[in-house]
């Protein structure tokens, strides 16, 4: 029997996988979906409304589910059997999904826009690189995003953070309204969070009732992730082929060097195995697809496809974090009450500062985190911090009760420029389980990186400082990079496929498909020219849409 | 078709209502207080303290939590299951079971100093005096550095043990997920931050 041809492989069921599952069955194609992990749908796994104490873990994490028990991810910075290496002296750590739908399973639902500068941002200061495409070649598919799949938010007619076409934002809480107090007092600005999660009922998904538990992943649909909102309505066209367990290895090619298909491991039983598609769609993950590229070697492409300038793995850039939390007086012994809200921040803080005065040049927004969560592993950790110095017997119990959710945290996601020295290869002599080439990172924050961190530590002291607060933690020291996470650790790995018009220079065209390579395209964090401090999930998925109207269009005029 | 909020809530009545929710820990377990119990529940073995060691637990886990007006103390709560249980799972390095281990052995060997007998054996007001010595690491005394470091270990997890269980959650008065709706903190809470929805009409100017 003749091996079925598909019209689109897709490797990858995430943000930008299912994304363009999404547009291009609508579009009539048939395609084939390959995902390295297992089936996995919040709407029928989700542990949503478990308390903490049903378990006797109470929520505590575990080897693959470093952000607890309950969150819907499986994945981390550690797979058995799935290495990667680190170039000596360098940290970098590279954080994985491995089930359906990747990392909208785990990711906090902020959805924000890229704006007019973050396409531009080499016009603007002379760093880094334009994108070949700009905010008005994007802004329709966030519309259609925003319609698709829903966000909360606030017009605010900022310049450069774009509004979405919002629902209405949730009422701040209690103690996000104190921070709004600290933040006019210091001159920045504070305004209602943009999250993908259900204010409204919105085209057959229900409103959020409230519970909290978006990380867990929402049983009825409330917030976004890819399984329930994108690959099950794709599946149900009945023209997408879902093939979980299948670990790609490389793009096929035939002897005019274009793709044939992807040969693959399915992990259940070892066996090698090939999908044949006349287009093939990578949207692994940023690294994960450079991997692919990489490992995608033919007498055509002897470098691997999309880099004959050498490209590929180069560029990447991740978000720069750091966090300080602090004990807040005023919140002290609070009286009872539900303030659990969305799974995520009422709140935050788009970039406010003038980078030609400071001395860092990109901008960073403040998330906001606190008040009383549900009691689980790790309750009040280091009650000798707070005023009662620690202590033990009747006052210990009561000082728990009163200085518990008595705290409000700051986290800094800020921009990283790409820099020549941060980047991934194929390590020479490194491999997976299956056989398959791993990658070897490189990484190195610059002064811009840092300066920028360090701004974020003194604005969060000072806020909790004007709320009457204090600190947890010493100012970190330029030797401590200034309390910066490590490359990888906020898990917004983007850019070492970038595209561009230059193909010495840039991996892919302003359509996201290879240079060298007519039916390769690349839908996920890969084309990212830059960072920007935009969490990445609503870009990825307006490219991934862009990019599947584009090859619909394409196999319309016969050129695909 | 749509789904309304109600449905939706329904559904999750039902969803949390069938849900295989395992007997709190507290509960599976055959703590001494409740042996009176019915039905008798399975003897507890515990994964890593050994016998002594438990004996050393209860009686410190409860000077640090004790019964009180408002609920139960630590052990009643499942904290001395809790403790084993996470000691025991592969996240706990074997450096900080070390800790653990060697934590039970110095305080026996504090309280058999100071006063001939483990700390087990010690009447309240003996047991006081040796964590008055440990409880407040920012003035704890240089000798009393490892013990202070041990106690922090033991209250961290214990607190923890208590105040995630059923009982602690009650304690605390939290009230769970699940709320169905959503127009802001309660007043009384606003109240004493002094803070309203009528902050947020306010903006900073865009440079």
């Amino acid at each position: 029997m003749a091996e079925t041809e598909y019209d689109v492989c897709i490797v990858g069921s995430g943000a930008g996988g299912g994304m363009a599952a999404w547009a291009l069955t609508r579009a009539g194609a048939r395609v084939v979906m390959l995902e390295a992990g297992p089936a996995w749908y919040a709407s029928r796994e989700s542990t949503m409304l478990q308390p903490a104490h049903a378990t006797p873990r109470r929520g505590r994490s575990t080897r693959t589910r470093p952000f607890g028990e309950h969150d819907a991810c499986d994945g981390g910075w550690e797979i058995d059997g799935e290495p990667y290496t680190r170039a000596p002296g360098t940290q970098f750590d590279w954080w994985r999904a491995r089930m359906l739908g990747g990392r909208t399973n785990h990711w906090g639902r902020i959805s924000l826009r890229f704006g007019p500068r973050d396409f531009k941002p080499r016009s603007h200061d002379g760093l880094g690189d334009d994108w070949p495409i700009s905010y008005a070649d994007v802004a329709p598919y966030y519309d259609r995003v925003d319609d698709l799949i829903g966000i909360f938010g606030s017009v605010e007619n900022r310049p450069n953070d774009p509004d979405s076409r919002f629902l209405p934002a949730p009422a701040p809480r209690a103690y996000e309204l104190l921070v709004k107090k600290a933040s006019d007092a210091m001159g920045i600005p504070c305004i209602p969070a943009r999250l993908s999660i259900l204010t409204k009922p919105l085209n057959g998904r229900p409103a959020c009732h409230y519970c909290g538990h978006c990380n867990r992943g929402c049983s009825v649909k409330a917030n976004f992730s890819s399984p329930d909102v994108l690959i099950a309505p794709a599946l149900a066209t009945g023209k997408l082929t879902l093939v979980t367990d299948a670990m790609a290895r490389e793009v096929s090619t035939g002897a005019n060097g274009l793709a044939t298909g992807v040969h693959y491991v399915d992990t259940r039983t070892g066996e090698d195995r090939h999908v044949k598609a006349r287009v093939v769609v990578l949207a692994a993950s940023a690294c994960e697809t450079a991997r692919l590229l990489l490992n995608s070697r033919s007498p055509a492409h002897p470098q691997g496809i999309a880099n004959q300038g050498g490209v590929v793995g180069k560029y990447l850039t991740d978000t720069t974090g750091t966090d300080v939390a602090g004990f807040i007086p005023a919140m002290v012994d609070l009286p009872p009450g539900n303030e659990v809200g969305v799974g995520g921040g009422h709140v935050y803080m788009p970039w406010w500062g003038d980078n030609a005065k400071l001395g860092f040049p990109r901008g960073y927004h403040i998330e906001v985190w606190g008040g009383r969560g549900e009691p689980s592993y790790g309750f009040m950790g280091g009650i000798h911090r707070y005023p009662g110095g620690g202590g033990y017997g009747a006052k210990l119990k009561d000082d728990y009760r009163r200085y518990w959710g008595a705290t409000i945290g700051f986290s800094g996601r800020g921009e990283m420029i790409p820099n020549a020295d941060s980047f991934c290869e194929l390590d020479p002599t490194v491999v997976d389980r299956w056989g398959i080439p791993v990658l070897r990172f490189h990484w190195k924050w610059s002064d811009h990186e840092l300066n920028q961190v360090k701004h974020m530590q003194e604005t969060f002291r000072a806020l909790v400082a004007s709320m009457g607060g204090q600190v947890f933690s010493d100012m970190p020291t330029k030797a401590q990079g200034y309390g910066i996470a490590p490359g990888g650790r906020i898990i917004h790995e983007l850019g070492c496929v970038r595209m561009g018009t230059d193909p010495q220079t840039s991996a892919l065209d302003a359509n996201c498909r290879a240079h060298d390579c007519r039916n390769v395209f690349v839908a996920d964090g890969g084309p990212f020219v830059s960072q920007a401090d935009k969490n990445p999930t609503w870009t990825i998925m307006a490219l991934a849409w862009r990019t599947a109207d584009f090859i619909t269009a394409a196999r319309t005029r016969g050129e695909l | 078709m749509t789904v309304s909020r109600r449905t939706a809530l329904k559904v999750l009545g039902a969803a949390s209502a069938a849900a295989v929710v395992p007997p709190a820990l507290g509960a599976a377990v055959a703590a001494p207080d409740a042996a009176a119990a019915a039905p008798p529940p399975k003897p507890w073995k515990p994964a890593f303290l050994t016998a002594s060691e438990v004996r050393t637990l209860r009686v410190l886990a409860d000077d640090i939590i004790p019964r009180d007006g408002r609920s139960d103390s630590a052990t009643e709560a499942g904290a001395i299951e809790f403790v084993d249980f996470h000691l025991a799972v592969p996240e706990t390095t074997e450096a900080t079971r070390v800790q653990w281990r060697g934590g039970f052995r110095w305080l026996d060997a504090e309280a058999r100093r100071r006063f001939g007998r483990r700390y087990a054996a010690l009447a309240e007001r003996e047991r006081h005096a040796i964590l008055d010595d440990l409880a407040w690491p920012d003035r704890v005394k240089p000798e009393f550095r490892a013990g202070s470091a041990f106690f922090v270990r033991v209250r961290d997890l214990v607190a923890a043990g208590f105040f995630s269980s059923r009982m602690g959650h009650e304690d605390l008065r939290w009230q769970g997920a699940a709320q169905g709706e959503w127009h802001g903190s309660p007043q009384p809470i606003m109240d004493r931050l002094g803070v309203s929805l009528s902050l947020m009409d306010t903006r900073i100017p865009t440079k």
